[in-house]
């Protein structure tokens, strides 16, 4: 009987095997806090607007270049005809439809001039070309 | 002396991080596919614009010298020979455009010096479509994009 008794006997675990009850202070360090996540929220966000921003602005690029780059143009080349459009050099002009005309003088004088060319100067990126002429009526 | 569970050093379990890796593994590849896919588009950009510019190049000389062009026909190695106004106004000068190892040069005859006008250039063609009728083509070719131009010039 001592013997059973024995058996059945409550064994004490002792603290080292009792469940831990859990205190406020471990369950604090157990999550995360509400500014740890709304501080990781605002991260992820910042990065998720900025890699949507560069896709916005590559997307437009590449959507304006491709406009702007024809795989295959066409162009027609139309000579300068007027004479003094000829020696100061101007180029040619490039247009898309055929059977348009080169830039002419619209200037119609009444007067007959002597025309001296002076001095041509164009500028490095060829864009301006500065011209000095004097006019002498005839 | 036994240690209690709130001495026990704080840390993280297997099961989280194993969570954490396979999170961190995700968004490394999707960081990793995303920027492949910037890079590519980048230098598909940069190849673009080079190739638009050095065709613009090439345009622009050859519009600057058929401008004023008294005369303009193929060469027999399909290069462009040009007799225009010289630039200040006093006679003619000879203008010949040529292919040269991915170059499209220009040689001005009466100076004898070639210049080089654009690069990466893949094809420069002159030929006669009709008695009246010039055509070129000028094809730049930069990292597998290629642009191609066609110019028509009418002697009349």
């Amino acid at each position: 009987m001592q013997r059973h008794e024995r058996l059945f006997q409550p064994v004490d675990e002792g603290p080292a095997r009792r469940r831990p009850c859990r205190t406020p202070a471990r369950a604090r360090r157990r999550a995360f806090t509400l500014l740890e996540l709304v501080v990781s929220l605002a991260i992820m966000a910042a990065g998720l607007l900025a890699v949507q921003a560069l896709l916005v602005r590559q997307s437009k690029q590449v959507s304006r270049l491709e406009r702007w780059c024809q795989p295959h143009p066409t162009y027609y080349v139309v000579s300068q005809s007027d004479k003094w459009m000829r020696k100061l050099g101007a180029p040619a002009s490039l247009e898309t439809q055929a059977g348009q005309t080169a830039w002419t003088s619209p200037v119609v004088s009444p007067f007959d001039y002597k025309v001296t060319l002076n001095s041509i100067a164009r500028s490095a990126d060829g864009q301006q070309v500065s011209v000095r002429v004097s006019l002498n009526l005839k | 002396m036994r240690k209690t569970p709130r001495q026990r050093p704080a840390g993280f379990t297997l099961l989280e991080l194993l969570v954490v890796s396979v999170l961190m593994i995700g968004l490394a590849m999707m960081t990793a596919q995303m920027w492949r896919h910037f890079s590519a588009a980048a230098a598909d950009i940069a190849g673009r614009t080079v190739a638009a510019q050095e065709l613009r190049l090439a345009l622009e000389s050859l519009s600057d010298d058929l401008g004023s062009v008294v005369w303009a026909t193929p060469t027999p190695t399909y290069g462009l020979q040009i007799r225009r106004k010289a630039p200040g106004g006093q006679g003619n000068v000879t203008v010949e455009y040529s292919l040269s190892s991915g170059r499209l040069v220009r040689n001005d005859l009466s100076v004898g010096v070639g210049v080089p006008i654009a690069n990466n250039v893949s094809g420069f063609v002159a030929s006669d479509v009709t008695s009246s009728v010039l055509q070129i083509t000028v094809c730049v070719t930069t990292k597998n994009v290629t642009r191609e131009a066609t110019l028509f010039w009418s002697r009349t």
